[in-house]
This record gives structure tokens, sequence and C-alpha cells, in this order.
């Protein structure tokens, strides 16, 4: 009987690893998440890294974003973490700090065709933390101004992108703008609004435009100067110039960039291929108006090494393929999936060029990433901004009035978050 | 008599088993990390820090316990009362009754992710059901969903879609239950039906109304899914009801120490609260004895 269940098991096995994808010698496990084109042509790319290193298998774990974050801080707590993974650069710094990640300096240090100076300074600046360089930035970007042609022609503007040329692009034109592509019907119902800037760091985008500053002396500083202009200026898009939806009209995408009833919204690059899709009309970009000392925002994703790794040197074979040019080209040239963090693959013909479909002029993109600054994202910065966030809620959907109060008070909480010691 | 004790051990150690690994381990592993800070990395005693620092600093903490306990004031009695009158109805003797029971009871059956997107459209501003209905009446559009003011109103409002559940089948179960002959018998001596409801039946289902009204309250307390997909808590905490807080604290922020604080601080609650009920029922409820 016990022979019986010993082949059995032995079956069992048998029949598992013949249907298991042959693996030999090295196993790079490789996690990410992503949109189906792009982790389609992740998967290629592991293949191909695999066909190329003989005695080196990629086994890539395709995740939904949706439970990414927890699998990932199990894993890692855990010690079961694949050997290189992607982690939004939000997660990096407070995941940096528990020693969860191999350092890279000394990889690089070996590796005489791994130059940092072939990517933009902004990128790298994002993967580094406690004096070291712990991750090499992917699905680099910036938030940029997505506008729909056809209300632009019906409303008789020009076209932003030719004033940002110009050196004519500023908020009062935004606004000026918005205000022409926002139409009604004959019962004055809303058809088509002009500006849509939604998005928490959208609107952090708009402070750093200005030349606001999110944090100093580690304190939150948004209700201060340049950045309460910002947000001043927000609210009266939505309610004194009404060019936007309200949260109750953008609910259930009755008001989507997508569906053609946005005349501009600010909105990341790594939005675009999802247009190249689905948009019906032709559309096209250009940066965020930038006043005197004000900045763009940029801001990735880090590739990470495991702390826990087994195959560090194969692991970096690995990242520094998924960083280099031949698969930057594939994920930012031909897949137009944010912004390639590689100087040379950005500033291309390749990628400069645009064919028939939108969007027209890539350089605006490579504009915004050269003149971006990074986000003061530290390992607190989860708890500090759901506070401020919600304590902006009642004045973007209208239910507050107070620009200035309600900013005070929002910041206010974001800094007594930040005044409890951390883990409490 | 021992060999009967040890086959009684065996079977029901399945569950005791479970009982232990799934429920009273874990219970008590959140008692032991209620007084540690602990993020999945490191860990640190802390003492009672975190059951001080939830009733001292922490003001999301006292805002959602407060929005919880109102939400249970309001939706358990409005809830209750609606499936007995829902049960009452369909208690009578009228054509088409098992139609009827299915299609009330339909609505419970609908998971209740569905159920907060379906009223995520029910309750939107500008195009949502409720809001063109009050329209006819000449009511201005509310913002159920983004106005702080009346989140609350719309999740009890949402919690009125179950009164056709489980709750109205066992309030159904009750009323059968209660032998006629005694509502005739009051008819006979002159009760108007009221009467008859008020001093026969309700006497009679007053177990079963407690029942209802203690798994009302618990269930009250644990309302997530629906303020999870609708609003995530906001606008400005205003639907961050307890359990959702505690979810985001422990699975958002990994938080797991002050999670466990908070989740043993709503176990005292609630068994505060149902001890109350026990001890208040003895006034109301009314339990038949054997051989009266």
């Amino acid at each position: 009987m016990v022979a019986k269940g010993r082949w059995l098991g032995l079956a069992a096995l048998g029949a598992l690893s013949a249907c298991a994808p042959e693996e030999t010698g090295t196993v790079v496990r490789y996690m990410a998440w992503g949109t189906p084109q792009q982790l389609a042509l992740e998967k290629r790319l592991c293949e191909a890294f695999s066909a190329a290193h003989p005695g080196v298998t990629v086994r890539f774990i395709q995740t939904p974003s949706s439970a990414y974050h927890n699998k990932m801080v199990l894993m890692l707590a855990s010690r079961t973490a694949p050997d290189v993974m992607r982690v939004d650069h939000y997660d990096f710094p407070a995941m940096a700090a528990k020693d969860y990640f191999h350092p890279l300096d000394a990889l690089i240090a070996k590796d005489p065709t791994y130059r940092l100076e072939d990517y933009f300074p902004g990128a790298t600046e994002e993967g580094r933390a406690k004096g070291g360089l712990y991750g090499l930035n992917v699905l680099f970007g910036s938030p940029i101004i997505y506008y729909n042609k056809d209300i632009l022609k019906k409303a008789g503007l020009g076209e932003p992108y030719a004033l940002w040329r110009r050196g004519e692009w500023t908020w009062d034109a935004y606004r000026r703008y918005a205000k022409a592509m926002t139409t009604k019907d004959a019962r004055g119902r809303p058809l088509t609004y002009g500006s849509f800037v939604n998005d928490p760091t959208a609107r952090l985008a708009v402070v750093y435009s200005l030349g606001g500053d999110i944090m100093r002396d580690g304190r939150v500083v948004l209700a201060q100067g340049k950045a309460l202009e910002a947000f001043r200026l927000l609210y009266a898009l939505r309610f004194k110039d009404r060019v936007e939806p309200t949260a109750a009209q953008s609910a259930n995408s009755m008001f989507a960039f997508d569906g053609g009833k946005l005349g501009m919204a600010v909105d990341w690059m790594g939005v675009t291929p999802r247009l190249c899709e689905a948009a019906r009309f032709d559309w096209d970009v250009c940066p965020l108006p930038v006043a005197p000392g004000g900045t763009t925002l940029v801001k990735g994703n880090q590739l990470v090494m495991s702390a826990a790794t087994r195959h560090p040197q194969a692991a970096w074979e690995f990242m520094r393929f998924m960083t280099g040019k031949t698969v930057e080209r594939r994920l930012y040239v031909e897949l137009r999936r944010s912004f390639p963090t590689r100087i040379d693959v950005a500033k291309s013909p390749d990628y400069l060029r645009s064919g028939d479909r939108p969007p027209h002029h890539l350089d605006a993109f490579v504009s915004s990433i050269e003149r971006g600054r990074v986000l003061p994202i530290t390992s607190r910065w989860a708890e500090w901004t759901t506070e401020f966030n919600s304590a902006l809620e009642p004045l973007f959907n209208g239910t507050a009035s107070n620009v200035d109060g309600t900013l005070h008070e929002a910041q206010r909480r974001a800094n007594d978050a930040l005044a409890v010691q951390e883990g409490l | 008599m021992r060999r009967q004790a040890r086959w009684g051990w065996l079977f029901v150690s399945p569950w005791l088993l479970g009982f232990l690994v799934f429920t009273a381990g874990p219970m008590l592993a959140s008692l032991f990390l209620s007084f540690h800070v602990y993020d999945l990395h490191s860990m640190r005693y802390v003492g009672a820090e975190n059951y001080r620092r939830l009733f001292t600093v922490d003001p999301v903490f006292l805002k959602s316990l407060r929005i919880t306990v109102v939400y249970a004031l309001l939706a358990v009695p409005l809830g209750v009362a609606g499936s007995l009158a829902l049960a009452v109805l369909l208690n009578q003797r009228v054509r088409g009754l098992p139609l009827f029971r299915t299609l009330f009871y339909l609505p419970s059956l609908v998971p209740s992710v569905a159920t907060g997107i379906v009223w995520q459209w029910v309750f939107n501003t500008d195009n949502g059901a409720l809001n063109q209905g009050l329209g006819l009446l000449g009511v201005p559009p509310i913002a159920w969903l983004q106005d702080e003011r009346w989140t609350l109103p719309a999740f009890v409002l949402m919690s009125l879609w179950g009164v056709g559940g489980t709750r109205m089948i066992i309030f159904l179960a009750g009323l059968q239950g209660i032998p006629e002959s005694l509502t005739e018998a009051a008819a006979l001596d002159g009760a108007t039906p009221w009467r008859r409801f008020r001093n026969v039946t309700l006497p009679l289902l007053s177990p079963v109304l407690f029942f209802n009204v203690v798994m009302g309250v618990i269930g009250a307390f644990q309302i997530f899914a629906t303020a999870y997909v609708m609003t995530g808590g906001g606008p400005n905490d205003a639907s961050r009801f307890y359990a959702l807080y505690l979810f985001q604290t422990a699975f958002e922020q990994f938080k797991l120490g002050k999670a466990s604080a908070m989740a043993w601080v709503l176990f005292l609650i609630l068994m505060a609260i149902t001890g109350l009920q026990f001890y208040g029922s003895r006034r109301w409820v009314y339990y038949e004895k054997a051989g009266t």
C-alpha cells in the first residue's frame, strides 16, 4: 500500500515537471505589473534574455497592479521576494530603508559597460537611498497636457504646442483655452469641458510649475507661497471658471479624455499607449505651462534587486538588459510606454519621429523630463499624503470654498502625521 | 464512557483544530501585536501606547468610531423595522406569495461589491436615479457621495437594500411559528389588527427580534465592502467606517500593532453592546417556558 502511494506520488511529480517550462541552471525570478501590451512585451524580452544567456533563465511573475503592493511587501518581509522586481517609486524609499534591496554601486563599479551618465539625472536620483544606488529607474515620466485637436478646432484655437514653442504657453493661456473648449447644449447641459487636473500628483505638478515647494526641512509647505497659488488656480478652474467636470460628473468616466469630452487633461506620459488604442479623435501633447522659477515634475518606478537574491550577478545582468538600449527602444519607442530613462534613446530620431498617429510632438515629452524635479518621497509619503488629500476632498468636491483655510487645515493634518513617530 | 469521550474528541477535533489555528491563535497573536509596533519588518514593544494613541491622538480613529456608531444607530432600527414589515407582508395569504418572497430576497444575493458599484450610479449627483426621482419633487441635486454631510445618510439608505434578506427570512420563520389560535382568540375578544400585532405577535416574536437586533448591530459595526468600493473612506473620512479604517491601517499602511489594537477595541465595544442588549432583553424578550 505504501509502495503504491509512493509510486503515485512520483507519477504526480513527473506529470508536474512535464508541465513546467524547462528551467536549467540559474533561475532569475522577475516580478512586474503593467498593461497587457507591456506585459506581453516584457515576457518576450525575458525569453530573449534567457535565450541570449545560456545557463540563465528568467522566470517572469506577472502580478495584477491591484494586488502588487501587498504581494511584494509580504514576499520581501518573508525573504521570498523575486531576484528582480519593479517597485513603484512611492514605495521605494520606505522599502529601501528596511534593507530589502541589494546595493548596486559595487555591481556598477565592476561593470565597465554601464555608465550612469547615460541616464537622465532625475531618473538616477530617484534610485538613490541611504547614500547609495538601489534602483534603476524604469517607466519614467512626467505629467503632461493631452489635448483634443478636434475640440480645439471647433473652438477656433491654435495648438497649445505652438504657443509653448513660442514661449507663450502660460497658465493664463491655459485658462483661456479651457474656457473656449468648454461647451454646453441648448439646455445648458455640459457637452465638453476644457480642463481636467484630478490626480493628486498632477496637482503637485501644477505646484512645481508655478515654482512652489512641497516640503521644506521635513515639513509640508503646500499652504504657502506659490504652492498655495497653485491650489487657488486649480480651485478656480473647477469652481470659478467652471471649465472642469465636478467629481460627480467625472465619476464613472462620464467625462474622460479617451471619450472625447475633455479639451485638455493633465495626465502621466504612461497613459499614451492607452490613448493610442482608445481615442477616436486627433490629439497631441504639450508640457504644462512653467512660470519663471518653476519646473516640471518627474517620477518613475524602480527596478530593484532583492537583498536575499542568491544570484546577484545574473540578476544584475538582467537589470542592465532591462534598462539597456534594446529594451528601452522596444518599450518606449515602439510601445510608447512612459518615457526612456536613457538620454540617447529619448533624443534619438526614432523616438522623436512621429508617424501619422498621435502624439505628434515627442519633443514636448523630452522638454518636460529635462526640466523635471523629483518628488520629495520619503518613507512617510503615504502617511502624510493620505491626510493631506483627505482634507482637500471637500475643496475639490465643491463642499468647501475657502481655499486658503482648507489648504492650511490639510497642511496641518499632513504635518501632524509627520510629527508622529514612524510606525505608530 | 471514556471510549465515548475519545470518539467525541475525535469527531470534534477538525473543528477544534480549525478554531485553534484560524480563530483563537490569530486572536491571541493580535492581542500580543497590539502591544507592539510591527510592520512585518521589525517589532518593538510599546505597552499600551497603541491603545492610548487611538483615543487621544488619532482624530481619524475617533471620527471613524463616531460615524460607525451613528450608522449603526440609524441603519439597525430602520433595517430591522423594514425586514419585520416585509416579513409581516409576506406572511399574508395572497396570490403569488412565493414569487414575492423570491423577488424581495433577490437583492441580498447580489455581492456587496456589485451592490456598491450599482449604488454609485444610483447616487450620482447629475445622472443618478435617486436625484432624478427627487428632482421630480423639486428637490435640488444632492452630492450623496461627494458632500460629507450626505455620505452617511447615503450609506444608511443603501443598507435598506438588504431588508429582504436573511433577516426577513428569520422574521418570517418566527411569524410562521406563532400559533394562529392565539391571534384568533384575540380577534374573537375584539382586538384590532394593530393590537393583535402589538400584544400577541410582537411579544411572541421578541426572541427573533432580539436575535436580529444583536446580529444587526454586529453587522453594522463591520460595514466594509461597500464603503471600500464606493468612496474608499472619503470624502474627508466621512465614510471611513471602523472596519475600513482597520483594514487600511493593517493592509495599506502595514501598522499591524495599531490595527490589532483597533481590532481589540472593536471586539470589546461589541462585547459591551451585546452584554447590554442581553441585560436589557430581560425587560422585553419573552421566551415560552416548557409546560406553559
